[in-house]
């Protein structure tokens, strides 16, 4: 299942902050969105997802998703939005509740994932117990039960310090090769962007144009080798370079305002 | 530095010389009252001079309750009382905090104050004299309050038991009044002010009135044991009163008709003087005169008899009588 | 195969410790305390009465007020008073905090219900009760019905107003989540945005459960023969201090019994926060 960008703009009022967006994600693609703070990465995110309305153009999809996925589009939020009356295994039985399932399914998809993101042994704690990347293993727990076709993650280590980052990062190139599952990462850490991302769309500043995407050629793996580093910090040194005088005149525009 | 002191004690003596020559000129007196005609000779005394004639400066404190009265009395806050026996007010005085010491309103024959009213269902359905009562579900405001002692005195007078009338206690005239009007009871006891209105709108049937069936002392004046021990500022109060009692007596009292004050030349000073107190256009006022005795008595044995009543419904504390709450030296007795 | 740094302090000078300067504001509540406080109080109290330095009539000695509260539990009365007073308090507050917790809903999820309801209860809601009643009585007479009428009306605004807020409070990414994985909307008020209410519903269920206390007096104005309204009602009129202070110290129990409720309630649904 591909999921297209078509034509997409978006206004908040008089605020422009999507203007013409287009691209698709082929099936099992990795694709990174990045830009300038304020340049409508998180909008587009929520757009693509059916959680807000453009103000022209559409999300769209195409082909169908695999047949065992209950939720084709799913998010992972950069807050995490886990419900923190309910125990880590109540937050990812969560989103099958309402799903047409036997009890026996349902348990054995929470096992699943739970087990992939090792948090088995932490079923029955509750959110406020939890450090940081371990709550963000939990949306992502939930994510997975799902059979997600594309994961929407919008920025979701941003919330984490580097060391919990950097831990969460390899944990995410595992679950990608594994599941044969798409995403659109949104985010404005280019490393993550240059790990992650099969293609790595860069916007410009608002509203939101695309600028440039740029493939990587790699794969994933082979980016993880210390050997790879220099060229990804090329990669990264790359897109900086087209962002940075907008970065600049965007930081200065939050500060006046 | 100094001379600031030096004004200072200057300031203090010629402020403690003013109150002195002050005290020698008037002799201060604050009077609790409710702005009800009950209270008439209050005010004539204060709006002709009576009290100032006698070398008083009497302030009237005006309460909307007969009860905080009784308790600004005994707390000090005023020098006198000028209102009705409720069952509180014996509770203070029978703790020695209070003494009675003159007399008020009556319910007399022939002078409406407080009456029996009937629901029109209960009406209807054959409630039309005072005994009829017996029985019935009746409201008053409080219990242990003059509605509550009447009834009592009509009970004994028909000779049936208090304990047979469903007493309802809904602790303001205007719940007693809405509950006559919604046909929730069978009757109440309201004061004539109250029941014109409802009368007029057709809301309930006038039975009869209290002075008519079972007269007896609604009202006094009183004071605390350390205001009596000023003899000559309660003689001097006392003395202004009863000449106000005897003018409210010969000239609106003895002309009254059916239970209504002519308006005349020779009445109208003083109905508009108890117009001006008691908020009232004086045509109310007319129908509202409570009797109040011409010299200021007090129908001892009344008391005496309330304070029994009170003591057997458990609403006073037991073990004293009328002789313990009433000051021999002021009191003019029946 | 790291080069370590040294360690060790060094021996050369003289060293002087660094002042402590974090201390206080940070009152830590004893248990103990507040009860050995309560009791110096009450038995400062006594004496002042036995010395004869207050007024019996103007505050009556802790003894008296006990004394009251057995006479009136040995003659039975008490529980007669109590009861009467607990079903008014009880029915009135179910009823009351059930609409309350519809209409605090109602607003809070539907705009049609906000725009009417909010208005609707800014305009009522600073109405005294008490100055309702004659309406009541012409309305409901003079049975139970007004009684519980009174406490439920009283309870009823500030559950309405409290649950909205809380309705409102809910964080709305838990909302886009659960919308965001398809949850139906009867399932995410069940799962989301109740129990994300909960803390600010029994919040407002301290607040109205003292409102009921309070009202129960006002309702037992309404004819009431027993309750413990009624009876400090009584008291009042008879200026029967001692009695009115025994009715005031059991309503001060019944107002310690609900917080204590409460508290437990809070701890059993809210382990989580």
């Amino acid at each position: 299942m591909d999921l297209i960008a078509n034509h997409i703009s978006h206004r908040f009022g008089d605020l422009a902050v999507l203007d013409d967006v287009s691209f698709t994600v082929s099936a099992g693609e990795v694709v990174a969105i990045v830009g300038p703070s304020g340049c409508g990465k998180s909008t587009l995110l929520s757009i693509l997802g059916g959680l807000l309305q453009p103000t022209s153009g559409a999300p769209e999809l195409r082909g169908t998703p695999p047949a065992d996925s209950l939720n084709p589009l799913t998010f992972v939020f950069q807050d995490f939005a886990l419900l923190p009356w309910a125990s880590v295994e109540e937050n990812v039985e969560f989103p099958l509740l309402h799903a047409q399932l036997s009890a026996a399914q349902r348990r054995a998809l929470v096992e699943d994932a739970l087990r992939r993101t090792g948090l088995t042994d932490f079923r029955n704690t509750y959110p406020k117990q939890l450090s940081g990347g371990m709550r963000q293993r939990v949306g992502i727990s939930r994510a997975l039960a799902v059979r997600p076709a594309i994961l929407l993650m919008d920025e979701p280590l941003s919330a984490l310090d580097s060391q919990t980052r950097e831990l969460l990062m390899e944990d995410f190139v595992r679950l990608l090769a594994d599941g044969g599952m798409g995403a659109v990462y949104v985010t404005h850490n280019l490393e993550e962007a240059a790990r992650l991302a099969d293609r790595i769309v860069v916007l410009s500043r608002r509203p939101g144009r695309i600028r440039e995407v740029v493939a990587v050629s790699m794969t994933r793996a082979e980016r993880g080798d210390i050997a790879a580093r220099e060229k990804l910090l090329a990669l990264q040194n790359q897109i900086w370079s087209l962002i940075r005088t907008e970065a600049i005149d965007a930081e200065r525009e939050v500060q006046h305002a | 530095m100094i001379r600031i002191a030096r004004l200072a004690v200057a300031g203090l003596l010629t402020i403690m010389a003013m109150g002195a020559t002050r005290a020698e000129d008037a002799l201060k007196a604050r009077i609790g009252v409710l702005r009800l005609s009950s209270s008439a000779p209050v005010f004539i005394a204060q709006d002709k001079g009576y009290f100032r004639e006698a070398g008083l400066d009497v302030e009237l404190k005006f309460f909307d309750a007969a009860q905080p009265i009784a308790v600004a009395t005994t707390a000090g806050d005023i020098d006198f009382g000028v209102t009705a026996f409720t069952a509180g007010l014996y509770n203070l005085a029978g703790k020695g905090v209070l003494k009675v010491i003159g007399g008020m309103s009556r319910e007399k024959a022939g002078y409406p104050l407080i009456g029996y009213f009937a629901s029109n269902n209960a009406y209807a359905a054959g409630l039309k004299t005072p005994k009829d009562l017996a029985g019935k579900r009746v409201v008053v405001t409080q219990v242990g309050s003059s509605f509550h002692y009447s009834l009592g005195l009509l009970a004994d007078k028909y000779g049936f038991k208090l304990s047979e009338v469903k007493i309802i206690p809904l602790q303001s005239l205007s719940n007693a009044a809405a509950a006559l009007k919604g046909e929730t009871v069978d009757a109440a006891l309201l004061p004539v002010s109250t029941a014109r209105k409802l009368m007029d709108e057709g809301g309930a049937k006038f039975l009869g009135w209290v002075g008519d069936e079972t007269p007896w002392q609604l009202g006094a004046v009183f004071a605390a044991p350390k205001t009596l021990t000023n003899k000559v500022l309660v003689t001097k109060v006392l003395a202004a009163l009863a000449k106000a009692d005897r003018e409210y007596h010969d000239v609106i009292l003895a002309a009254m008709k059916d239970g209504i004050a002519p308006i005349n030349e020779k009445t109208r000073p003083l109905l508009e003087i108890i117009a001006k107190y008691t908020n009232l256009p004086v045509e109310q006022v007319v129908g509202n005169c409570a009797y109040i005795d011409p010299d200021g008595k007090l129908d001892v044995k009344n008391v005496d008899n309330q304070i029994k009543w009170l003591q057997e419904q458990g609403f006073a504390d037991k073990g004293f009588d009328a002789n313990a709450i009433i000051a021999r030296d002021f009191v003019k007795a029946d | 195969m790291l080069d370590r740094a040294a360690s060790e302090i060094a021996q050369d000078a003289a060293t002087r410790p660094v002042r402590f300067r974090g201390a206080g504001f940070v009152p830590a509540s004893s248990r103990l305390g507040g009860w050995i406080a309560l009791a110096l109080v009450i038995a400062l109290w006594q004496a002042a009465g036995s010395a004869g330095l207050v007024n019996p009539l103007f505050l009556p000695a802790p003894l008296a007020i006990a004394r009251a509260i057995y006479q009136l539990a040995i003659s039975g009365a008490l529980w007669q008073h109590v009861s009467a007073s607990l079903l008014r308090i009880g029915v009135g507050w179910v009823l009351g905090t059930a609409a309350g917790v519809a209409v605090g809903f109602a607003i809070g999820l539907s705009r049609l219900a906000r725009s009417v309801g909010i208005t609707f209860i800014s305009a009522l809601f600073p109405i005294p009760k008490i100055a309702l009643l004659p309406l009541l009585i012409l309305w409901l007479g003079i049975g139970e019905e007004p009684k519980i009428a009174t406490i439920a009306l009283g309870v009823f605004f500030s559950t309405a107003i409290s649950v909205y807020s809380g309705v409102d409070a809910v964080p709305r990414n838990l909302i886009r989540m659960a919308q965001s994985f398809n949850v139906p909307f009867a399932t995410i008020v069940r799962k989301v945005i109740w129990p994300g209410a909960l803390p600010a519903i029994l919040a407002g269920f301290r607040i109205t459960a003292s409102v009921a206390l309070l009202l129960v007096v006002s309702a037992e104005m309404i004819g009431a023969q027993y309750g413990i309204g009624a009876f400090v009602l009584q008291a009042g009129n008879l200026m029967q201090t001692d009695q009115l202070l025994a009715g005031v110290v059991i309503l001060s129990v019944f107002g310690l019994a609900v917080g204590k409720v409460i508290g437990w309630l809070e701890v059993k649904l809210l382990h989580w926060r």
